[in-house]
């Protein structure tokens, strides 16, 4: 661990004007802030924190992009832990539509904590996004670093909401410093038999908020309504058939050949209207089960 | 006295003729010599055949003996040389004439009697090949022999029963062909599992009916107990028999290694292979001492089933790329080089994570995201792109396994059917091709045979952006379409074949 710090160092000190405001409430506050890639202080204001396991599922994804999509345009910055997972996701997909995002590191900023995430690190510290961590660069992330990294994401943001979590997953950790520094902490309720999902129930019977739309979040950052959506998906005429399959979805998720055995129809024409309502974006599979997405 | 004798030699599949050059001299000390470079077995002919010689009440000649093998720069091995020496020295003592234009191959036992011998097929082959009337060998391997017409057999018990042969006391019958016998062999095969026996699991037997009909590659992969096992089993239920020229090539692969022993017949089945995931380099391609045919080899027009793909040595695994694309494997060895085919249809099953749960929703997957990540990293991207279908096993709910327990799930031969006149449409259309199915077409041949129309090119363009298809897995989506037209008997590939298709598209989960 490099004691001093490097000439690559960027960093903002916690006396600083521009020293995220928030950040300075919570109790031990990092007294420096290295950062990489694009830095306004601006960016600090509105922060929704989203947080979630490394184990993610399809649910967690459509929840991500449910949620991002009514936050385009508005001043939120969405934060994130930049590991992969629900994380990596979120990053991800802010960058895909404009949001403003800051990944907190676990370790020093000129390493990418994992090989799959490279490509969302040049984006995020080369393509307008931002990333920061209490550790010089060369620091190593380890265990006990990752904790730390979570201190920050709750420090900095206004509110969080967790996406996924397993029981004792990490994310819990997060909404329990987010709860101690008095913020606010949404949970998206998942299916209680679902691994990904109980931490998340966990905290819902206590403290958390539920998230069960996306007026939720808007209006907690006084945002009247959700976003309009895009108008062509819900229009369209479906035909009966695909109309029965969307339908049989919504109720729950299932395999192939279930879905060909309650609507009665052979497995030739269940995998031809299962890929065209794929390739429209009214289903999606993950792991050999489909799943309804959102419209 | 000098007498030659012809037998032949095995190099890979191919045969070789050998002379055998047998000297019985009266001058000089009495000695048993064999040169031309013979392997051990060959060089332990000796005390069997001077065994043979006084158990059959026959006189060793104490004399000179020197017996050669030529050409004497080829390397000789096996057992089945007994018999040609054999055959010489007793020409050479009694002053008899060997036959003209025929070939000995078989080993003797110490009484005196013939034994069994592994290339019986290969050498009757050759005989008819190379235009040569008979064949000397034991009488266990006439049928074996005998699948191949236009050359009289002769089959021998014993050594006492070639002297009085050769002597004209008693002659010996060509063995004629026993049509019976033919047929039983087919019975006798073990029975793959019939799909109706398979509960649910329509998916992954409608991928597997597009599999057999178009010879393309799948990957199963699911949770343990799901099935996948009994699956591929049962696919030999709906596989097409091979036909007469890949009888041919397959039964010469087995008769080389002397597994045709047990039936004695040209094998009409096709051959389905199920390695264990230990199995060595050298077991899977090939190779060893003898430069022997591997597993992949043994599949040749067959099944290679390769159960808990991601258990299997990776050197192993990527060693299958150049065979599946080349449909042959050249194994360079110090002894030589030798190319053994191995066209084969590979079937793969795995788990998608070391527990075997990960994505099942009724159990706990107990890895971390990094144990899963490694162990789908196992199998590498060259390879999974020679992976045509690729089909998730689900688990049968327990429950719906009473429901169904009065099954009415269709039978092997329905499928059968279907995959039957499928080829058959396929045969026609690659007749002037040097091959036979869908999966082996190349790009030219898929832009001759696969042509698109603006709607399917249309359809097939949205799959390309949401799936992100590369442009190996679109062609592999196009091929696996024009065999799912032909089982649908369509001479264009519709929207609805490509949609289907794109079911069996390779989905690893993403774990960015």
């Amino acid at each position: 661990m490099p004691a001093t710090n490097s000439i690559e160092d960027t960093f903002v000190a916690i006396t600083d004007d521009t020293y995220p405001k928030l950040l300075k409430e919570i109790p031990n506050p990092p007294k420096l802030l290295y950062y990489k890639g694009n830095y306004n202080s601006m960016n600090f204001e509105n922060c929704l924190g989203i947080v979630g396991s490394r184990k993610m599922t399809e649910y967690g994804r459509e929840v991500i992009k449910y949620v991002l999509q009514t936050l385009t345009h508005r001043k939120i910055t969405v934060v994130s832990g930049f590991t992969f997972g629900v994380d990596a996701c979120v990053h991800r997909t802010c960058l895909e539509l404009d949001i403003p995002t800051i990944g907190v590191f676990p370790g020093g900023l000129d390493i990418c904590p994992h090989s799959s995430l490279c490509d969302v690190y040049e984006q995020l510290v080369y393509s307008g996004g931002l990333a920061v961590s209490e550790f010089a660069c060369g620091f190593q992330p380890r265990i006990w670093s990752f904790p730390r990294r979570n201190r920050i994401v709750a420090g900095l943001c206004k509110a969080l909401l967790v996406v996924e979590a397993a029981k004792d997953s990490g994310s819990l950790i997060t909404s329990g410093f987010s709860r101690k520094f008095g913020r606010k902490v949404f949970a998206v309720p998942g299916n209680i038999f679902s691994d990904t999902s109980v931490g998340c129930n966990e905290i819902l019977s206590t403290y958390a908020q539920a998230m069960y739309s996306n007026i939720t979040i808007n209006r907690f950052f006084e945002i009247s309504g959700g976003l309009e959506k895009s108008k062509d998906t819900s229009k369209k005429v479906r035909d009966p058939i695909e109309n029965k399959i969307v339908k049989l979805l919504r109720a729950s998720r299932m395999p192939i050949d279930d879905i060909s055995k309650i609507l009665e129809y052979d497995i030739v024409t269940t995998s031809k209207l299962l890929t065209l309502l794929t390739l429209n974006g009214e289903i999606t599979e993950e792991g050999g089960y489909y799943y309804a997405s959102n419209h | 006295m000098l007498v030659i004798i012809d037998s032949v030699a095995f190099v890979g599949l191919d045969v070789v003729k050998v002379h055998v050059e047998v000297n019985v001299s009266t001058r000089g000390l009495p000695s048993f010599d064999i040169v031309g470079l013979p392997d051990k077995s060959v060089g332990e002919s000796k005390h069997r055949i001077k065994a043979a010689f006084q158990n059959s009440k026959l006189d060793f000649p104490n004399k000179r003996i020197t017996v050669n093998l030529a050409p004497a720069d080829i390397h000789k091995e096996g057992s089945f040389y007994d018999f040609p020496i054999a055959a010489g020295i007793l020409c050479a003592c009694k002053g008899l004439q060997p036959p003209d234009n025929s070939l000995f191959f078989g080993e003797l036992s110490l009484n005196g009697s013939l034994n069994s011998t592994r290339g019986a097929f290969l050498l009757s082959l050759f005989a008819k090949e190379n235009n040569i009337s008979c064949i000397f060998l034991p009488s266990k391997n006439c049928q074996e022999a005998c699948s191949v017409a236009d050359v009289r057999i002769f089959g021998i018990d014993s050594i006492n029963a070639l002297a009085s042969h050769l002597e004209g006391r008693f002659k010996v019958e060509p063995y004629i062909k026993n049509q019976i016998s033919v047929n039983i062999q087919n019975s006798v095969q073990n029975q793959p599992t019939d799909f109706k026996d398979i509960l649910g699991q329509e998916f992954a037997k409608r991928a597997l009916q597009i599999c057999a009909t178009g010879g393309h590659n799948i990957l199963l992969c699911g949770p343990p107990g799901a099935g996948k096992s009994l699956l591929a089993n049962a696919l030999m239920s709906i596989m097409p028999p091979l036909s007469a020229d890949e009888s041919v090539e397959v039964t010469k692969i087995y008769s080389l290694l002397g597994s045709t022993a047990k039936s004695n017949y040209l094998i009409t089945d096709r051959p389905f292979r199920n390695p264990h995931h230990t199995t060595s380099y050298g077991g899977m391609l090939g190779g060893g001492n003898r430069l022997l045919p591997g597993e992949i080899t043994l599949a040749h027009r067959g099944i290679l089933f390769l159960d808990e793909l991601l258990e299997f040595n990776k050197n192993v695994l990527e060693a299958l790329r150049t065979p599946l694309e080349t449909g042959n494997i050249t194994l360079i060895r110090c002894r030589g080089s030798i190319t053994f085919p191995a066209s084969f249809m590979l079937v793969a099953a795995c788990n998608p994570c070391p527990c075997g749960f990960y994505g099942a929703f009724n159990k706990k997957c107990v890895c971390s995201l990094s144990q899963v990540q490694n162990y789908q990293r196992r199998l590498s991207g060259p390879l999974l792109d020679r992976i045509d279908l690729y089909v998730n096993v689900k688990p049968v709910e327990q429950q719906r396994l009473l429901e169904f327990a009065n099954n009415n799930e269709k039978n092997s031969d329905c499928y059968k059917q279907q995959v039957m006149s499928a080829r058959n449409v396929q045969e026609k259309r690659f007749q002037d091709l040097s091959f036979k199915t869908n999966s082996q077409m190349k790009g030219k041949d898929v832009a001759q045979w696969c042509k698109l129309s603006n709607s399917v090119q249309g359809l097939m363009k949205m799959a390309v952006m949401h799936f992100g298809l590369s442009a190996r897995g679109y062609f592999k989506v196009i091929k696996v379409a024009r065999t799912i037209a032909d089982l649908d008997c369509k001479d264009a590939i519709l929207e609805e074949h490509v949609a289907e298709a794109l079911q069996y598209r390779i989905k690893t989960l993403e774990l960015k």
